[in-house]
């Protein structure tokens, strides 16, 4: 039985062209902090990839540091204004790297389609009375919904509001531009753009900003990227990366088009299950991603249910230990557990086709009719 | 042709799925039914905060029955779920067994976790996961009788757990296989199999516990989900005096003799005196000696019956269980307008509303209920 890959926000399949530069640069011991010809070799393939990911988001290359991943580009973001004493800004519907690093976050709401509430937004910033930093999720990992970062970043700025993007899942799905965009900070991650594991970047504008700090060293040790974090950088992700990130730029309009797969999807479940509830499906949302309940189903039930067809789905975020809870994200969105306990998200991927849809709603329908029946 | 878990298919056809705990007897059960060609989706239960209730910080054993089904479940290679129910397990086990203690009765949690969170929710998935039947580690017999299936004691008695098992109905038991019950001999069976299959839970010891009370100090957990309910009171001795204080009913069982608090000079000759009933409504605690804890008659409630024609005028011979660990006694189960009520044959010591009253004919388990009183 073939098998179906729907769960791309969690993880991309990597493309083969990113896979080749990875694996090209994996035959060599590559330690860029190495004087020899070696280690200029891989100085020189990481500072390519460094400005291909520059040139591709309209940032400086300077100012980009490669982290880890997402996680810990968020924490290092979050830990330099947390231990500053700022007071941090957040939403119901962030990723746990942001929410559960957080001791006291102060939580501006969402609106039930999962757009955060201005007014409400500029409530709460014009309340501060100290120094303030607003972490926000630019497309939602889980919904897809895509934040109005130029009416937010409107509305920060007239409170000096310093700003940081978790931009994990904008990348590759709507177009990224970091200067337009007037951010302080941005975290993004290579597995997210079919690129490998392990490997992403904080991007900032340098902080010439009032109230804006210089990030913690959140690793200590050795002095790379220019002394902002330590550890040896590792060539081959980081050169996987950056083909990731110039083959998602180019193909943007191409994963744009992925839309017409996820309306499919979401007209034949509607039809099939009218009472299906689709979140967010009233504010812009990336093309790749819906996220849809059945009452009555359990999440689980479903995923089981779909997996056991080699369908690869996830109910809201994935949880390390394999077990599902009920999404953060969709109880921040006003979702009730009878309804949010029941939703999948489907992702879809740059390897996604039309024939997987329809196989896909093929055994969705199966499902659905043994289950009610 | 009928396989070996009576349906009339190939295994390969059969999906089965296995409600594995990610102990030994669970784990094998998964492991025989796989090695014997069925289509085994193993599930595991998360039912509580592992961290929460053992109290330790970001606890090293945290999970660690989970991970080790799963572990089974990769290392043979079939499917394996983890289904959070904590909220399930929440609702229909341990908010019961707090209020039953706060009642003043000793609960059986397992019991209700068998007859709720696993054999109502987990098999109502197991069902919409177009399984075939869900199978289970535990030591019980289902046997297929001219009126459906029966539910019979293990053949390994020393394990056998039909005791926790009564309340299974027989839309239930149609559905559910054990295939252990038939083990002559848990110690050198089952683990023959855990080893000969070269489980990484071969070697794990029993569970001894209720599963979310570590150490066995139940009233810890009752403390900590209702502090507020926990009051001092009276100890009075069954003629009416006021003996000593108790700090709350929920530390005081039926039977109990230790930990009392009570000096000498309550009785004449200094004899040993026994908890013989709580009192939640005054909040006492009342003491007698060991006589006074024997009954013949018992009234249960909330039935479930394995057996058509479970009542009779003239009393149904039948044997009975009142607690897991003790031997069957001979009684008599009488039922007036669906009120049910045993005669047992001897007085029993130490009966404790809560506790389950398991009826017997031989080795068939024809259900049972809940002791409501005892006298």
């Amino acid at each position: 039985m073939k098998r179906i890959y729907f769960d791309c926000n969690a993880t991309t399949l990597m493309k083969p062209a990113v896979k080749d530069v990875v694996m090209k640069a994996m035959d060599y011991p590559y330690n860029a902090s190495s004087t020899h010809k070696i280690g200029r070799e891989a100085r020189r393939i990481i500072e390519d990839a460094r400005n291909i990911i520059a040139e591709s988001l309209n940032a400086e290359s300077n100012n980009i540091i490669f982290t880890s991943g997402a996680t810990e580009s968020n924490n290092t973001i979050l830990s330099t204004f947390q231990n500053a004493n700022y007071d941090i800004i957040t939403t119901p519907t962030e990723h746990p790297s942001i929410i559960y690093y957080l001791k006291e976050p102060i939580i501006t709401p969402v609106l039930d389609n999962g757009l955060i509430d201005l007014d409400a937004l500029d409530k709460i910033l014009s309340e501060r009375d100290k120094p303030s930093l607003l972490s926000f999720i630019l497309v939602n990992n889980e919904t897809g919904v895509i934040q109005p970062v130029e009416e937010i970043v409107k509305i920060a700025k007239k409170y000096k509001t310093i700003i940081h993007l978790d931009a994990v899942q904008a990348i590759g799905k709507i177009e990224v531009d970091f200067k337009k965009l007037d951010v302080d900070f941005i975290s993004i991650a290579s597995h997210k753009i079919a690129g490998p594991q392990g490997i992403g970047a904080i991007i900032t504008a340098g902080c010439k900003k009032e109230y804006c700090l210089d990030l913690d060293l959140y690793f200590k040790g050795g002095q790379q990227e220019k002394n902002r974090r330590a550890g040896t950088e590792s060539a081959a992700l980081i050169a996987g990366f950056g083909k990731a990130m110039e083959l998602a730029v180019k193909d943007l309009s191409k994963f744009q088009d992925l839309s017409k797969l996820r309306d499919k999807i979401e007209t034949k479940i509607l039809e099939i299950a009218p009472e299906a509830v689709i979140f967010g499906k009233t504010a812009p949302r990336s093309s790749n991603t819906t996220c849809v309940a059945i009452p009555g189903i359990a999440s689980m039930t479903q995923l089981i249910a779909l997996d056991l067809e080699n369908i690869c789905v996830s109910s809201g975020s994935a949880c390390s230990s394999g077990t599902s809870v009920i999404s953060r994200v969709l109880s921040g969105m006003g979702a009730h557990e009878d309804v949010s306990g029941c939703a999948i998200r489907i992702s879809l991927g740059w390897q996604s086709t039309i024939e997987e849809v329809d196989y896909f709603l093929q055994i969705w329908q199966k499902m659905y009719n043994h289950i009610k029946s | 042709m009928i396989n070996s878990l009576g349906i009339n298919k190939e295994p390969k056809d059969t999906r089965v799925v296995v409600a594995m705990s990610g102990g030994v007897d669970s784990s094998v059960t998964a492991a025989l039914l796989h090695e014997e060609g069925y289509e085994v989706i193993g599930v595991t239960l998360q039912l509580y905060d592992y961290g929460e209730a053992t109290a330790k910080k970001g606890a090293c054993c945290a999970g660690q029955d989970i991970y080790d089904a799963k572990r089974v479940a990769e290392e043979l290679g079939f499917e394996h779920y983890v289904l959070n129910y904590q909220s399930k397990f929440k609702e229909s086990v341990i908010d019961d067994f707090v209020d039953s203690y706060l009642n003043g009765e000793t609960p059986i949690p397992c019991v209700k976790c068998n007859q709720s969170v696993k054999f109502r929710d987990l098999l109502q998935t197991a069902k919409d996961l177009n399984a075939d039947c869900m199978a289970t580690g535990h030591y019980i017999k289902r046997i297929d009788g001219k009126d459906g299936a029966e539910l019979h004691r293990a053949s390994d008695l020393g394990k056998d757990q039909s005791y926790f098992l009564f309340a299974t109905t027989q839309e239930q038991l149609d559905f559910l296989r054990f295939p252990l019950g038939d083990v002559k001999s848990k110690d050198e069976i089952t683990r023959y199999h855990a080893e000969r299959l070269n489980l990484c839970v071969a070697n794990k010891p029993d569970s001894q516990d209720i599963c979310f009370v570590p150490n066995g100090s139940y009233a810890k957990v009752v403390q900590k989900l209702r502090p507020d309910a926990i009051k001092k009171g009276n100890i009075k001795h069954i003629d009416g005096r006021v003996i000593g204080e108790h700090n709350g009913v929920i530390n005081y069982t039926i039977g109990q003799r230790r930990g009392l608090g009570i000096g000498g000079g309550v009785t004449e000759n200094n004899s040993a005196l026994y908890v013989t009933a709580v009192d939640p409504d005054l909040n006492e605690v009342i003491v007698g000696p060991y006589s006074a804890l024997a009954k013949t008659k018992i009234d249960i409630k909330d039935c479930n019956w394995l057996l058509n024609n479970s009542s009779d005028n003239n009393g149904l011979d039948i044997i009975v269980k009142l607690r897991s660990v003790q031997e069957p006694a001979p009684a008599k189960l009488y039922n007036v307008n669906d009120n049910y009520h045993i005669e047992l044959a001897e007085p029993q010591f130490g009966i404790a509303s809560g506790q389950a009253c398991v009826c017997y004919i031989g080795d068939r388990v024809i259900g049972g209920g809940w002791i409501k009183s005892a006298s």
